[in-house]
């Protein structure tokens, strides 16, 4: 089976009368694997949300070449919509309709017997809600309606933009599971999330963007360790010899508070068999793994928004 | 269809719309209110009194006539003092006092009789109905632009001008279900009240005219809801469709005409759209120009001219294409951002 998602070379610049050209996405490249959830990464104004949105026919495309569910968009968008469940940007829903009407007008829209209408409310957790007016649901709640309007065409991919908005922890958890639910049923979903810690949790892949260009992608795993520098972070009781010992063998030292991290060490037993030659003794030797979000500043060179 | 038939539930679903219903309701309940507290069904008692009080106008009238044939006929001596040679000056043309003669309804009770009075009252609907469709129109999508339902909508429906054309389809059909089902609500409320202050007399000619007159108003609030739809999806807001039709009436309705007046401009009508409406729903209209007026010193000499009712319909379907072919071009082209 090939890629779900293929993008190659695309191009976006807005042009506005006021503000000038602005270009927004510059030859962006990504490719999404089938039965993964890919997290899409990058800082405000990067180019996710544009990206999204032309996958989806909402913006055209300035060049390049997409390919979703191995039809060319947005030529065939029509042919593939049916198979994509999305939820872009914040939920938009017509506030004096109650959520479950707002579900079964779509589902009329879209062919769907209503049956499913009362089984993706179970699965967000609206049933008791479903009757209120949607500007009577909070933040959250309007978040799973979004959720629930885009499962309802049972997708074969699922684009979820900034999904966890608005959620309490409890939601959020329920999201990851919802998300690996779906995943685990087949269907391939596209996460884009500013919460890295959760994508990094519950993500296979990923895609980093950064000024409308593909700074990094692959497997989550895969991403990290190309960022490992092989730093350790070191406890002695004399931090200063042992930085002096360290450095003399070859090492590459910076203090810190009350610790040492030592750069350039592949051989972890190495440092304690330095140390140890000049009766230095280690309390602490940690290896410094890169985490999602500190491969994400380093990458993008911007700060990013936190959970 | 499906998306025809979504749409239409979402029309009615709207609360807007539901008010908008009940509002134009109420207006027609206030105006059938007026005419049954304004008119009576003449008693026998009635109609003797206005048979008798025609007939002493006739003898009156007569009188006067002969009076008046009298005094043209009589060369008046100086210094007589003839009344009939006082009230019936030289050449006065003593036909002008025969040619409306008075009959027994000249001496009725305000009644209400629906031949008569029909036609206007079903343009009054056809106003409503055009105020309902506009603010409708320009509600149903505007409203889905503000709240980002035309976005999820796209998300399920990605082609545009089906979107934009069945979103329309379902507004008129709306818009043509609720003038159908108002315009017999308002015939049968009519017939009531004509029944019963009046007479509900009409003869198949008049009701033949009234059923014209009813599908000229529908057909001004289907122009009505597509532009105000179109105005307003071009916008991506209602406001943008309130706002144009406000600048309208400003600009082009009171301010070209106070400037046209101003400039003593010939058939200044002819340049303001409520005059096509007019004509459109009058079958025709008669519009005295006066600008021939101040010309010179002898009485005024205005000339009488005309829009017909295929004139309002070449200027009606000039800026329905207009508007419609740059709404759906916009619609079709911008991004959603």
């Amino acid at each position: 089976m090939g890629s779900v998602i293929e993008i190659e070379g695309l191009r976006k610049t807005y042009r506005t009368l006021l503000h000038g050209p602005r270009q927004a996405l510059d030859g962006f490249d990504m490719v999404v694997e089938p039965g993964q959830v890919h997290g899409f990464l990058g800082p405000n104004g990067s180019g996710k949300t544009t990206t999204l949105r032309t996958l989806l026919g909402l913006v055209r495309p300035g060049g390049g070449r997409m390919r979703v569910l191995g039809q060319p968009v947005p030529h065939a968008l029509a042919a593939v919509t049916p198979r994509i469940g999305a939820v872009v940007e914040s939920p938009q829903f017509f506030g004096n309709f109650s959520g479950r009407r707002t579900l079964r007008l779509l589902a009329t829209t879209g062919g769907i017997p209503h049956r499913r209408v009362e089984e993706v409310l179970d699965i967000v957790g609206l049933h008791g809600r479903a009757n209120d007016r949607v500007k009577a649901y909070s933040l959250g709640m309007r978040q799973r309606l979004a959720v629930a309007s885009a499962l309802l065409k049972s997708p074969e991919l699922l684009i979820l933009d900034e999904p966890a908005n608005g959620l309490d922890p409890a939601g959020i958890r329920e999201m990851r599971d919802l998300m690996r639910d779906v995943v685990a049923a087949g269907a391939t979903v596209l996460l884009s999330s500013h919460i890295l810690g959760e994508v990094q949790q519950i993500c296979d892949s990923v895609t980093i963007i950064a000024h409308g260009r593909r700074v990094t992608a692959g497997p989550v795993a895969d991403v990290l360790a190309s960022q490992d520098k092989g730093e350790f972070r070191v406890k002695v009781d004399d931090p200063a010899r042992a930085a002096a010992v360290l450095a003399e063998a070859g090492a590459v030292v910076r203090p810190a508070e009350d610790h040492l991290v030592v750069t350039g060490v592949t051989d972890p037993a190495w440092v304690t068999r330095t140390l140890a030659g000049q009766d230095l003794w280690v309390a602490e030797l940690t290896p410094i793994t890169p985490d999602l979000e500190s491969v994400f500043l380093q990458l993008t060179d911007e700060p990013a928004v936190s959970a | 269809m499906k998306l025809i038939r979504a749409e239409l539930a979402r029309l009615f679903a709207r609360r807007f719309t539901r008010i908008a219903l009940v509002g134009v309701l109420l207006l027609l309940a206030g105006i059938a209110t007026v005419i049954w507290i304004t008119n009576h069904k003449p008693t026998p008692a009635d109609r003797l009194s206005a048979h008798i009080a025609a007939e002493q106008a006739l003898t009156e009238r007569n009188a006067a006539y002969q009076q008046c044939v009298d005094a043209q006929s009589r060369t008046p001596s100086p210094g007589a003092t003839d009344s009939g040679a006082k009230q019936f000056p030289p050449g006065f043309d003593c036909h002008q006092i025969t040619d409306y003669p008075s009959t027994d309804a000249d001496f009725l009770p305000a009644s209400f009789r629906l031949a008569a009075a029909g036609p206007d009252l079903f343009r009054a609907l056809g106003a409503l109905l055009a105020l309902f469709g506009f603010a409708v129109g320009a509600s149903f999508i505007g409203a889905e632009w503000s709240s980002g339902g035309i976005l999820t909508l796209l998300l399920w429906r990605p082609n545009r001008t089906p979107v934009w054309l069945g979103k329309l389809g379902s507004l008129l059909l709306g818009v043509l279900g609720v003038g159908v089902v108002y315009s017999v609500l308002w015939y049968a409320t009519l017939w009531v009240l004509a029944d019963n202050r009046g007479s509900s007399a009409l003869t198949a000619g008049a009701l033949r005219s009234l059923a014209l007159v009813d599908v000229r108003a529908i057909t001004l609030a289907l122009v009505a809801a597509t532009v105000g739809y179109a105005v307003s999806a071009l916008g991506r807001n209602t406001a943008t469709a309130l706002g144009a039709a406000v600048a309208w009436v400003v600009i082009f309705e009171v301010g070209t005409r106070i400037i046209l007046g101003l400039m003593n401009a010939a058939r200044p009508e002819r340049w303001l759209l409520s005059s096509y409406v007019q004509a459109w729903l009058t079958n025709g209209a008669r519009f005295f120009d006066e600008s021939k007026c101040h010309n010179g010193p002898d009485p005024c000499v205005g000339v009488w001219w005309r829009i017909s009712a295929q004139q309002s319909a070449l200027v009606g379907v000039t800026l329905l294409v207009v508007v419609t072919a740059v709404s759906l071009y916009s619609f079709r082209r911008r991004d959603v951002t």
